[in-house]
């Protein structure tokens, strides 16, 4: 068996309310790991705490709970230099390209500064790195001298995807990084993820709500809801035979780009309102909005396995089938 | 003038140069389409290749510093964007046009609390008071799919997720119940099921009150659930202009059908690689003499890299289309 490069185990990240001082609990619990040269998938609804996940991985939120093993070493006890040091090998793409870009600027700069920060000390060396990284996430070179404000939405976000990369992560945390890039020159940063995977071993955490993407570019994937892992596996289990009806649910409502077909096809349209984390649902979260939910969902469910490696928190994991309306027993 | 036929938004031969100390760049490049009321018109194509500036620059919604020289006319229910004085562009932004925002966070004050920045807009816009506007706020949120919307409405726009500001600030694109509106990538950050959600509202919008909207994305599952007509835009100008039909089923322009072709589907065997255009998408710092796509186009001849293609009808569509490409219409013919 591989040993995880990343181990996150039962992770609790809350927010106070600033208005009533309630918890908010954002990731209520999360266990998953990452293998290296893995790019695994993480998805689910808006809200549901995947951006305060990946934010507490790289230390920018504290964990309530829980514990962060990578290398051996929880990275949530680091402390000081050392600290700094791990946490460079795990870098993070942020979903809002622009907040995480300092005005003051240039992309070049931008670059220099990270090449610097990860111990390149040939000005020569930096400044070729600088245009090969450029070039790696398909912008034209002359950007070099932009400020973030100069550049349309798509060109800042891969100006966040070069940073990163520039300090060679062993592991990378994304948060959206394709959602606002045409389909073309994501694919080219998709196959640019797949190359680093299979060349460098990096790991890769791909947060993303594009499901036809993490198909394709990762081995597994978690689908959470409301701060929690409702179903694990390997991708293709689990979007061929996908064993939770919120899993379900999600895969029926991916938009198809034939409007003949978009207009026709069969969707589950989930009701009712997303509960607050503030006060979830007892037993199974999502059985206000399921529209197979029984008796036993009062229960929290644990996670069942149902094929190798795949697994669901559904006390009818394997047995329900929301979209072709399969009755449960 | 007649103004039931009149299209709310008519934009004609425009141009945007934009001018920095050291140099010049034309991101808007010569374009024209018209929306109608009732009509959605999805903006897609080429990151960087000018669609945001192609809708902010009218607006006067550019960064602050930015000298952007305008040609052509941009025309909201016939009066020409480009004459306004600033009041009066002032005055049509969130009432008569609404705004949705590419990053939700700049639209946003990091240190005001999201109920008074959207009650403010609406108790100006739709001369409502205090209350009654609160009232409205709430009910907006709720249409986002943002459930408790009062307490909601009490937090900062940190404490939300990427996606639960996105439908903030979609929100308050539509608060001002505008004629037209603009969403500049409204979904990027939204999952499937909320997603739909916001398809299933802004098409009620558009059916229910004649809406027209201009739809910047790139997800072809909200141009083909949502669209009624499709620009492609590349490097500042249209390369293909047509129904969601005739575009997205048997797309005429070399771009358009690379496009397409790149978009993953849940369908395809799952040890493919990602495909995508071959090549780089050209610098717009300097002048291009014939066709911007020529040099990463497999059905380019010697004169596409001389002559800029005009738009031109495409024969055997099932509505109006035109497309930047003389050798594909040839063979439509
Ligand atoms: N700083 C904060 N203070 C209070 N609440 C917060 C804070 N940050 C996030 N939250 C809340 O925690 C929950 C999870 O947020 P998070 O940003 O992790 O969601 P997400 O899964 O990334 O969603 P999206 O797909 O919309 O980006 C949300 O309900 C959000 O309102
Ligand atoms: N202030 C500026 N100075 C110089 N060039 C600029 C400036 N602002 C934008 N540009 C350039 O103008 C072009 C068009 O930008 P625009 O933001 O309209 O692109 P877009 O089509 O919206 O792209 P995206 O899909 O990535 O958001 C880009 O190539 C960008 O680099
Ligand atoms: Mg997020
Ligand atoms: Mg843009």
């Amino acid at each position: 068996m591989l040993e995880p490069i990343l181990q996150i185990t039962d992770l609790k990240t809350h927010f106070r309310d600033s208005r009533t001082g309630a918890d908010i609990r954002a990731c209520d619990g999360v266990t998953l790991h990452l293998n290296p040269g893995e790019i695994v998938g993480l998805v689910g609804e808006s809200g549901c705490g995947k951006s305060t996940l990946g934010r507490t991985i790289v230390g920018l939120e504290r964990a309530r709970s829980g514990s962060i093993m990578f290398k051996g070493q929880d990275v949530l006890a680091l402390k000081g230099r050392e600290g700094a040091a791990t946490r460079r090998e795990i870098q993070y793409i942020f979903q809002d390209p622009l907040s995480s870009l300092s005005p003051r600027q240039t992309v070049g700069e931008a670059l220099n500064e990270a090449l610097i920060i990860n111990g390149e000390g040939n000005s020569a060396a930096r400044r070729a790195r600088t245009l090969e990284l450029l070039e790696e996430v398909s912008l034209p070179s002359q950007l070099v001298d932009r400020y973030a404000r100069e550049m349309s939405g798509g060109q800042r976000q891969r100006v966040c995807i070069a940073r990163a990369l520039a300090a060679d992560p062993k592991v990378l945390v994304c948060d959206e990084p394709v959602s606002s890039l045409d389909v073309s020159i994501r694919a080219q940063i998709m196959n640019l993820f797949l190359k680093l995977r299979d060349d460098m071993g990096m790991a890769c955490l791909l947060i993303a709500h594009d499901l036809s993407i993490v198909r394709l570019a990762a081995q597994r994937v978690y689908v959470m809801y409301l701060g929690q892992i409702m179903e694990e596996g390997q991708s293709a289990s689990l979007y061929r035979k996908p064993a939770h009806p919120y899993t379900q649910a999600l895969l029926s409502a991916v938009p198809l780009t034939n409007p003949d077909e978009e207009q026709s096809r069969r969707r589950i349209l989930l009701r009712g309102e997303v509960p607050s984390p503030i006060n979830p649902p007892s037993g199974c979260r999502f059985r206000t909005r399921c529209p197979a939910k029984q008796s036993e969902c009062e229960t929290m469910p644990p996670l069942m396995p149902f094929e190798p490696g795949h697994g669901a928190r559904c006390h009818f994991t394997g047995k329900v089938d929301i979209v072709a309306n399969a009755a449960v027993p | 003038m007649n103004s039931t036929t009149m299209p709310p938004l008519e934009v004609d031969d425009f141009t945007v140069t934009l001018h920095t100390p050291t140099l010049s760049v034309r991101p808007v490049d010569g374009v024209s389409y018209s929306v109608q009321a009732g009509e959605v018109l999805a903006v897609v194509g080429e990151s960087g290749s000018g669609k945001t500036i192609l809708n902010m620059a009218p607006l006067d919604l550019l960064p602050v510093g930015v000298d952007a020289e305008m040609k052509g006319s941009v025309r909201f229910e016939g009066r020409d964007l480009l004459n306004m004085s600033t009041s009066e562009l002032e005055a049509v932004r969130g009432g008569g046009i609404g705004v949705v925002f590419q990053d939700p966070l700049s639209a946003l004050n990091p240190v005001r609390k999201i109920g008074r920045q959207l009650t403010e807009g609406i108790e100006r816009h739709l001369g409502l008071t205090p209350t009654q506007a609160e009232n409205r706020t709430a009910e907006l949120l709720t249409l986002v799919g943002l459930p408790d919307p009062k307490s909601r409405m009490q937090q900062y726009p940190h404490e939300l997720s990427g996606g639960q500001r996105q439908r903030v600030g979609i929100a308050m694109g539509i608060s001002g119940e505008p004629r037209v509106l603009i969403a500049d990538e409204p979904t990027t950050a939204l999952d499937v099921t909320v997603q739909a959600q916001i398809v299933e509202l802004l098409k009620d919008l558009q059916k229910r009150m004649g809406m027209a909207i201009v739809i910047i994305t790139h997800d072809f599952g909200v141009v083909s659930g949502l669209a009624d007509k499709v620009a492609v835009m590349y490097a500042g100008r249209l390369s293909e202009l047509g129904s969601v039909r005739d575009v997205l089923i048997d797309p005429a322009h070399p771009y358009t059908r690379g496009l397409l072709q790149s978009v993953p589907s849940l369908t395809v065997p799952m040890d493919t690689k990602f495909l995508g255009l071959p090549g780089q998408p050209p610098n717009m710092a300097y002048r291009i003499e014939g066709c911007a796509f020529a040099p990463r186009c497999i059905e380019a001849r010697a004169d596409c890299h001389v002559n800029r293609p005009s738009l031109l009808s495409v024969p055997h569509s099932a509505s109006d289309r035109l497309a930047a490409c003389p050798v594909i219409v040839n063979q439509f013919a």
